[in-house]
């Protein structure tokens, strides 16, 4: 079963990791008293007995922005550098990760998920509010308006039964991923038709680098699920997750697990979050970050798959780790 | 005519609907699984796509329980954000909770533009959602938003009929002192906090911002806890408050709760606390011998009841005054200094320019303060031709050291070396006939 009882588990895990009361801190730590993370006894027991899936080193700490606090880290192509968000995703930032820098770029656009980096990843376009587009170079950011887009973004597409756009998240020679953001929907289109790989209410939508796996989640923040849909096999529902991000292989997924508390009545609030990661094609999962003071989200995997940048909701700041995986080939112990 | 009266106009034009063509578009009391259940001084006029939903519906609906007001509006969800504005609601560009977000019409949103209800918003300007969809899905629906998706931004709760331009919130981010921390009775610690600022406001201290008291225990702590002069902390940045505290006396579990407060104006933002075990122990945190409770400062050792008291600014004996009895004639530590000839009562023995040339005090009796010999003064005006404090004359055995502050130790208001020198005066024809 994909993770099964994580959902009843998390408070007791989350008291486990206030215990262990660590940095970051290497999956190999599950051996230790941290093992009681997973509650099943005899997975417990037998994940004891394998080697640790991945781990990741302490995280480095990039300083916070002039606006208060980064969120939404994205990689440069090259992999030399992060394209961050300020507070409440307004602006965009330049990070030096040599210099731990983090530079203003622009102060008022909201690029959210949607940015795409020209393909030389001198600058990045983002939606406008009026369907166009707006490039901003990260250098000098200069902002140049498209009443469309330029020619490396992709074109947006309506679903066969759609009646606003749908963004395309992947190209193939013969296949497209399909997004349509105000119903949620995600469709795989080929030659031959179309085929729904969630209904309704997905997002966080996040294809493999070849395309053939697709993983979304369903659901508030605070209580999202992710899935995974695979093309000729199907969709599996991997248990609470959100902000899925692909390691280059297309096996493994680096993902946040919000930790949630009703601290008020009917209305849940994050408390706190913990980075995971996960073989799609085995479901063996472990647990990348232990932290009771550091709320980790919206992990970014580097293009070469060996550092993970990720934001800390709480304090504001960037941190980027280096990760390990134990299969890097593909196959495990 | 006005966006009131067209307002008006559309809501006499759903009542028609509603009565002429009971067809698939009507405002209804039930849309997408929902009642208009809510008290808000109005019925939901909006219309529904049959029972299958429509965003507009929901988000009035919405807007109607969590702000107990029914909006003067529904139309086309596109055009709420102008609505809003021209009925005095305040807008902005970032999400909260408890508000209406907007997108315009755009190939994003259709061309009629999109509206729902925001339940929560995060640090990345993502937003939980609930939505309703005219043409389905029916029902309603729990989304998440990407930052950026309302690109018609978010329509504020009015707040009663005011219209705050200024919002204030603080989230809490991380303290000191965990819940279930040990003390002993009466120990001393400090809690420290640190806050998001989440408004749009920038807190200030003379902004009125402050941490205050919010409820049971109160730790012996300061009811406010101001910010320093000159600190800013914009919207986003995080300050650390620092609020010194002393656990109750008794044993047990005590809580306490601070908010931030923009005096004059309201509290706001998270309900933060301070929850503490006090354990049945006495505590000597210094190691003096004297417990917490009655120990009045219990980090330092050389301070509590019993102690000697020293001429250092400080109540060493814990009895409630400071430098009692250890003060010169001139209230201040060490002894007086010198007596010169400047036309002022150096010593403060109540003369003036005792033993200078031409002075009516005329000459001292032979007291320490006596100008005597003293091999640096001239009797001019420049009593000293040195940084610091002139360096009394000692006398046989009498070894004052002023460099160091206050190390000599005296009582009553009379100098030590006037009794030694006095004696010595005395006794000094006995000594020399014994000698002899």
């Amino acid at each position: 079963m994909w993770r099964a009882g994580q959902r009843q588990s998390r408070t007791f895990r989350s008291w486990v990791t206030r215990v262990c009361g660590v940095l970051p801190l290497a999956l190999v730590a599950l051996a230790c008293a941290c093992s009681l993370a997973d509650d099943a006894p005899s997975a417990a027991n037998a994940q004891q007995t394998r080697p640790a899936l991945a781990e990741l080193a302490p995280a480095r700490v990039v300083a916070a922005g002039e606006a208060g606090s980064l969120v939404t880290p994205r990689w440069r192509p090259d992999g030399r550098g992060i394209v961050a968000s300020g507070h409440l995703g307004r602006g965009l930032y330049d990070v030096d990760l040599r210099e731990g820098i983090a530079r203003e770029v622009a102060r008022d656009i909201v690029a959210g998920r949607s940015l795409v980096f020209r393909p030389d990843g001198r600058a990045v376009a983002v939606p406008a509010a009026d369907d166009g587009t707006i490039e901003v170079a990260l250098d000098n950011g200069r902002e140049v308006r498209f009443v469309s887009r330029p020619a490396y973004v992709p074109a947006p597409e309506r679903l066969s039964d759609g009646r606003s756009d749908a963004v395309v998240l992947w190209r193939g020679r013969h296949e497209r991923v399909l997004f349509e953001p105000l119903r949620g929907r995600v469709a795989r289109v080929t030659a031959s038709g179309e085929e729904v790989v969630a209904e309704e209410g997905a997002w966080g939508v996040a294809p493999s680098p070849d395309g053939s796996r697709i993983a979304y989640c369903i659901g508030h923040l605070t209580d999202g699920h992710l899935f995974v849909h695979e093309r000729e096999i199907g969709t599996r529902d991997l248990g609470p997750g959100v902000h899925a991000s692909w390691l280059p292989d297309g096996r493994y997924i680096v993902f946040a697990v919000p930790e949630v508390a009703q601290d008020r009545v009917d209305e849940a609030s994050l408390v706190g979050a913990e980075l995971f990661l996960v073989d799609v094609e085995t479901g063996r999962d472990v647990q990348l970050t232990a932290t009771g003071d550091v709320t980790e989200m919206e992990p970014a995997v580097s293009p070469d798959g060996s550092e993970v940048a990720y934001a800390d909701w709480r304090s504001g700041s960037l941190h980027v780790a280096w990760l390990t995986v134990a299969a890097p080939e593909g196959r495990l112990p | 005519m006005t966006r009131q009266a067209r307002g008006a106009v559309l809501a006499l034009a759903a009542v028609v609907v509603l009565v002429a063509h009971p067809g698939r578009a009507l405002a209804v009391y039930e849309c997408g699984g929902e009642s208009d259940t809510c008290s808000c001084g109005g019925s939901n006029f909006c219309l529904c796509d049959g029972t299958c939903g429509n965003c507009v519906w929901h988000a009035w609906h919405s807007a109607c329980c969590g702000w107990g007001r029914a909006l003067e509006w529904c139309t086309d969800a596109g055009t709420w954000d102008e609505y809003a504005r021209d009925n005095g609601y305040p807008t902005g560009g970032d999400p909260r909770g408890n508000s209406v977000f907007v997108c315009n019409p755009s190939g994003t949103c259709s061309g009629w533009g999109h509206v729902g209800w925001v339940v929560r918003a995060y640090p990345d300007g993502s937003f939980d959602s609930t939505e309703q969809f005219w043409g389905g899905p029916c029902g309603t629906h729990d989304r998440h938003r990407s930052a950026g998706f309302a690109t018609a931004g978010f329509i504020y709760d009015p707040g009663g009929g005011s219209v705050p331009t200024e919002i204030d919130d603080a989230d809490y981010v991380s303290e000191t002192v965990p819940d279930g921390t040990h003390f002993g009775p009466g120990e001393s610690f400090d809690k420290h906090w640190t806050l998001r600022n989440s408004g749009n406001t920038t807190w200030t201290r003379g902004g009125s911002y402050l941490l205050t008291f919010d409820g049971d225990e109160r730790f012996g702590a300061a009811e406010q806890t101001l910010l320093p002069e000159g600190a800013s902390v914009a919207p986003g940045a995080t300050f650390e408050f620092s609020v010194p505290m002393v656990a109750p006396a008794s044993p047990g579990t005590y809580r306490g709760y601070w908010r931030m407060d923009r005096f004059g104006t309201g509290r706001f933002g998270d309900r933060i606390w301070v929850e503490i075990v006090v354990d049945d122990r006495p505590v000597d945190a210094d190691g003096d011998g004297v417990v917490a409770t009655e120990d009045c400062d219990d980090h330092d050792a050389s301070v509590h009841p019993g102690a000697d008291e020293a001429c250092n600014g400080r109540d060493d004996d814990c009895d409630g005054e400071t430098d009692e009895g250890v003060l010169n004639r001139c209230g201040a530590c060490g002894p007086e200094p010198d007596e010169v000839c400047d036309g002022a009562d150096n010593d403060c023995d109540g003369r003036v320019d005792e033993g200078c040339p031409g002075s009516d005090a005329g000459p001292d009796d032979g007291g320490a303060e006596d100008a005597g010999d003293d091999g640096g003064h001239d009797g001019g005006d420049v009593p000293w031709d040195g940084g610091g404090w002139p360096r009394e004359d000692s006398g046989p055995g009498i070894n004052y050291d002023m460099e160091g502050g206050c190390t000599c130790r005296q009582s009553g208001s009379g100098s030590a070396s006037t009794p030694f020198l006095f004696g010595l005066v005395v006794l000094s024809p006995l000594l020399a006939r014994r000698s002899r």
